[in-house]
């Protein structure tokens, strides 16, 4: 199982600040954005970045396992 | 280290870092700078508090490399008041990093008037030490991870945007 966290107001879209899915490796960041896209249909017309264990992800990438997912929209600290 | 603290900064900390700072043989500016939560009007209601939270480790991990990017090092040094402390720093201690760096920020609710953010820079010329804070300031909006949840008189809430 994977631990998929969200942040801001994802965590309202989502209703959840985290949950576990069963993904299945290896996939690309853009696949598992559509994998969390189906859990949570709100989350299709947002703009956020994914990370993966705790390193940032460009959508292309291939993960071939991922122990913690963020999904991060824009930035809003200070 | 990491910079954040649970609810707003604690403002006594600023005469701590400015006499830490006082101490440092090497120093020859100061620049501070505090964030505060204002009572923004939105067509939804007025701001009361903003409930911040952020990806630790994400956020920590950010400081560190934009440290070392802007300032040279990621040293960034406890405020909170020591025995040893002062005793440790004084004059030309060749075991802290120039620029001596201070950052905190606050998580969970934090008032309207009350600070979610403190910086502060010491550094041996002032051009130095104000472009480094700011640096600082810039780079922490837009790299760490950090959220904030502006709660309204009207008991709706609207997320934070940084302008």
């Amino acid at each position: 199982m994977t631990r998929i966290r969200y942040f801001g107001p994802l965590m309202e879209l989502t209703g959840t600040d985290e949950e576990h899915l069963n993904i299945t490796f290896p996939l690309t960041v853009g696949e598992l954005r559509g994998a969390l896209e189906q859990q949570h249909p709100a989350l299709a017309t947002e703009s956020f970045r994914i990370a993966v264990d705790a390193v940032m992800r460009d959508t292309d990438t291939t993960l071939s396992a991922a122990g913690e997912v963020a999904c991060l929209p824009a930035f809003a600290g200070g | 280290m990491s910079i954040f603290v649970d609810g707003g900064v604690d403002i006594a900390m600023v005469a701590h870092v400015v006499a830490e700072l006082n101490q440092d043989s090497r120093v020859g500016g100061q620049n501070l700078f505090v964030g505060q939560v204002r009572a923004d009007k939105h067509p939804e209601g007025v701001v009361t508090g903003i409930e911040f939270s952020a990806h630790r480790e994400m956020a920590d991990a950010a400081v560190s490399a934009f440290l070392k990017r802007i300032v040279g090092h990621d040293h960034v040094e406890p405020v909170e008041p020591s025995v040893d402390s002062l005793a440790d720093k004084r004059a030309d201690n060749p075991g802290l990093a120039l620029p001596r760096v201070f950052i905190r920020h606050g998580l969970g609710l934090i008032p309207v008037g009350g600070s979610p953010l403190f910086i502060a820079v010491g550094t041996e010329r002032r051009d130095e030490a104000f472009r480094l804070c700011r640096e600082i300031l810039e780079a922490l909006k837009s790299e760490a991870p950090i959220y904030g949840k502006e709660l309204l008189d009207s008991e709706g809430h609207k997320w934070k945007v940084n302008q």
